[in-house]
């Protein structure tokens, strides 16, 4: 028996186990499918710093910063490019809008600044109908398998029980935890949910409900080209992102701003047609490439588009879900501050109590940039 | 250009070039013909490095000929990552040798805005010898029929098989290969019948089925879909295998059979299934000279009857022996091969490394369209899981090599009860069942030799994995 169990093999799943191995602690993570399998493997691989809210700020910050040294604490390659993140600004009351959340930033410590559509073209963006950006060097780009296997293969040397194809059915709670799979049987002092928008589900086992949903979101990636493009380009009215990998190609999502939330992943024709030719106003370049491959997944979004970190309906369920497309760039501060959690230390108690379940009983308001 | 590396002498074949073009390479003027790909001019003009890999900057050349490895990537009129293999040579195109990636530039490519729709009732990916019989039967039991196909010409690995074929007469048993797409285009009832050559069939989406030409991309909507994507060659590991020079047994065909460019001076063929043991006679009829068969088992994989004429023109067959390395800087000087019992090497002396050592089904398209598949070895390795009508679990139906290695007299039966069972599918059609039930017993009775009962065996296991959700 485990005193912890982690339910979802994604890249926070896998952050919190190695964490909590790091610290010595014994912990089991179980997930459906393989490492990545869900969301994790989905995603664009973004890593950013510029939020509008002030507390996702911070902790997107500290995420950012442990970005830096992954490779090296992880040991492994983790195809880390910081090259920014560059958010164009497509009027001048959303420029407006940007220079109050640049000051934000700046006065937290993320060395964000505003764009002209000059410093714009400077970066090899065709600005087209942008007005201005705001843009901070300390974003980046990152491979979501890497650091997943990374997190994973550390904690198996620090002793972490990682099962996957392997599938929760049941849990209940007397005094403790009791997890049933479709395989085995475990007992636990704590259990994390980290199953992205099913996380919804495994909170349903346990009589508690979670304000998630599903939303489907599409990306392509091209052949692999020399580099070219240095930030990852984003724009949240037309609500789409593109970034170049380390290996080449170019990875860009875009996603209609009117979506309903689905569970439905497949992916559709229209959207690498409207997609290419969203990215072609921006990056001429993109006409003359091929799309190689593309993908859906889903968004675990929540009413305010922030996290969920912490308790939720028991002392011990601790959630660690509604990541809102998120969850990637959160991933290593998420793993830190929910061991940390579990261990009794005060140390991120500040920074992650604005993300309570809690919360959603007090009333919310929604993040601004969500895509990417 | 007499001093190229084109066959002009050839016992079985004759070469319709057509016109002559020049063309640049890396801004030097160089002549080919109109109907030969970018890659065969180039080897006709003695050029094998066609690139450079992006990280080590080894480098690639030739390798499959049939649009599959993406060994062959050039830069074309300032397009990178061309595949020159299948892509036709036209006058004044500049093709650039391709170091790494390639630049992505600010140009167009010359498409139309919209996306274009039509609908049909049969779609057929792939014109080999299972799609041009399933477009036979499709189009004579009356039903329009879109046969579409990456490759420049129609008959898919037909058009290079030199050899007569074996198996039953409605099989063309005694036909050449290279003369079977125009008897199965001559079946085909023609009104019914529209070809897209280099077109390619990328997903099947909820809005359509998608086709990619050079200039757009069309979505169809069809009845019924048979996929016949035929196969890829298996590579094997040695060192240096990445070397120009090694190529696979078919794209060496391509080379030699199709565009009639010798794929080089001496070979050394590596394997003794059918494929090595023909395309090795085919070398010779070119013109080439056979160093070495070499062959890891201890017997002779293909028919004692192809590798009776092999040893009949002193060609050595070396059983118990590999490859270990090739030689070569910038393409293959030589070859060290090994006896794996006594451990002995050899030096070889050569320019040509043929790699005929299986081939695996392109299952790709089938998996995005969400066909269960399973690793069955007797069949080829990862198939595609289909129902005793060759109907997958996603609706498609799918034929010859795609679905299963074998040969192409199977191939044909296959696709043909494939096209009477899709038909059925869209109500009665006269004496339908009754001609699937004779193909499927022509099936059985092409099984029944040694070779055929692997197949049976596999097929049996297909099934049962099929059958067990």
């Amino acid at each position: 028996m485990s005193k912890t169990v982690i339910i979802g093999g994604g890249v926070n799943g896998a952050s919190i186990a190695y964490n909590l191995a790091k610290l010595g602690e014994s912990v089991t993570l179980i997930e459906r499918g393989y490492i990545t399998d869900g969301a994790t493997g989905k995603c664009g691989g973004g890593i950013r710093t510029q939020f509008t809210t002030e507390e996702t700020c911070r902790i997107a910050l500290e995420s950012s910063k442990l970005f830096d040294s992954l490779a090296e604490e992880l040991a492994c390659d983790i195809e880390l490019r910081k090259g920014g993140y560059l958010i164009l600004a497509h009027s001048d009351k959303e420029l407006e809008e940007f220079k109050e959340n640049v000051r934000m930033q700046n006065s937290i410590g993320v060395p964000s600044r505003i764009l002209t559509v000059k410093e714009i073209e400077a970066f090899g963006v065709e600005p087209y109908d942008a007005v201005g950006a705001s843009f901070c060097k300390m974003d980046g780009v990152a491979n979501p398998f890497k650091v997943s296997f990374g997190y994973r293969d550390r904690a198996k040397e620090l002793g972490a029980d990682i099962r996957t194809h392997e599938e929760v059915r049941k849990i209940s709670y007397n005094g403790g935890f009791e997890i049933l799979t479709d395989k085995n049987n475990y007992g636990a002092d704590f259990v994390v949910n980290a199953a992205g928008y099913e996380s919804k589900k495994i909170a349903d086992m346990l009589g508690v409900s979670l304000p998630i949903e599903p939303y489907k979101h599409e990306i392509f990636a091209t052949e692999a080209m020399d580099h070219f493009l240095d930030p990852m380009l984003m724009s949240f009215s037309k609500n789409f992102y593109i970034s170049q990998t380390v290996r080449g190609e170019l990875v860009g999502g875009y996603s209609p701003l009117e979506a309903e939330p689905t569970e439905d992943l497949t992916p559709t024709l229209s959207f690498a047609i409207r997609a290419k030719k969203l990215f072609e106003e921006h990056l001429p370049q993109i006409k003359s490439l091929r799309l190689l491959r593309q993908w859906a997944g889903a968004y675990d979004m929540t009413p305010d588009a922030l996290p969920i970190l912490g308790p939720a309906g028991y002392e011990r369920f601790i959630q660690a879900n509604g990541f809102s497309g998120h969850g990637f760039m959160l991933s290593p501060f998420v793993g830190r501050a929910i061991a940390s959690m579990i261990t009794g230390s005060e140390r991120y108690r500040d920074l992650v109590s604005s993300f309570s379940f809690e919360r959603f009983k007090r009333g919310v308001k929604r993040e601004k940039g969500v895509v990417g | 250009m007499k001093d190229d590396r084109r066959i002009y002498e050839h016992p079985v074949l004759k070469f319709e070039r057509g016109k002559r073009l020049s063309f640049y390479l890396d801004g030097k003027p160089m002549e080919g013909y109109e109907n030969e790909t970018i890659a065969a001019a180039l080897h006709a003009n003695g050029i094998k490095t066609l690139g450079f890999s992006p990280k080590l900057k080894r480098p690639r050349g030739f390798f499959c000929g049939i649009g599959k490895c993406s060994s062959c990537l050039m830069r074309v009129d300032g397009y990178p990552n061309e595949r020159t293999c299948i892509l036709p040579l036209k006058e004044g195109m500049k093709v650039e040798v391709q170091e790494g990636r390639g630049r992505a530039e600010i140009r167009g490519r010359e498409r139309k805005g919209k996306v274009e729709r039509r609908s049909t009732d049969f779609l057929i990916v792939g014109s080999g010898p299972a799609g041009l019989s399933a477009a036979a039967e499709a189009t004579n039991m009356g039903f329009k029929t879109l046969l579409v196909d990456e490759n420049p010409s129609v008959g898919g690995q037909l058009i290079k098989q030199t050899h007569r074929f074996f198996g039953s007469e409605r099989e063309y048993a005694g036909t050449r290969g290279i003369d079977i797409p125009a008897r199965l285009l001559g079946e085909c009832a023609e009104k019914l019948l529209e070809i897209e050559k280099q077109a390619s069939v990328f997903g099947f989406y909820p809005e359509g089925i998608a086709i990619e030409k050079r200039d757009r991309i069309e979505l169809v909507e069809a009845k019924k879909v048979i996929v016949t994507t035929g196969a890829q060659e298996n590579y094997l590991l040695f060192e240096n295998n990445d070397l120009p020079g090694v190529y696979g047994a078919g794209g060496v065909q391509t080379l030699m059979n199709v565009y009639g460019v010798l794929p080089g001076k001496k070979a050394l063929m590596i394997g003794s299934g059918n494929v090595g043991l023909i395309v090795a006679y085919q070398l010779l009829q070119a013109g080439v000279e056979v160093e070495a068969l070499v062959e890891i088992m201890d017997h002779i994989g293909g028919y004692q009857v192809h590798a009776a004429k092999l040893l009949r023109q002193g060609v050595p067959i070396l059983l118990n022996h590999t490859i270990i390395r090739a030689l070569g800087d910038e393409c293959v000087e030589g070859a060290v091969i090994k006896d794996i019992k006594s451990g002995e090497e050899q030096t070889l002396a050569l320019d040509l490394i043929c790699v005929a050592v299986g081939l695996s089904p392109s299952i790709q398209l089938l998996k995005q369209a969400g066909c269960r598949s399973a690793y069955i070895p007797e069949l080829g390795g990862e198939v595609v899981l289909h129902d005793e009508n060759y109907k997958t679990d996603a609706g498609i139906f799918v034929s010859g090599d795609g679905s299963a290695i074998e040969e192409a007299s199977s191939a044909m039966i296959e696709g043909r009860i494939a096209a009477i069972s899709a038909a059925l599918e869209l109500g009665e059609i006269e004496g339908a069942v009754e001609k699937r039930r004779e193909l499927r017993e022509e099936l059985r009775s092409l099984r029944s030799c040694r070779r055929g009962e692997k197949i049976l065996k596999g097929e049996e296991k297909l099934l049962e994995v099929y059958n067990e959700r």
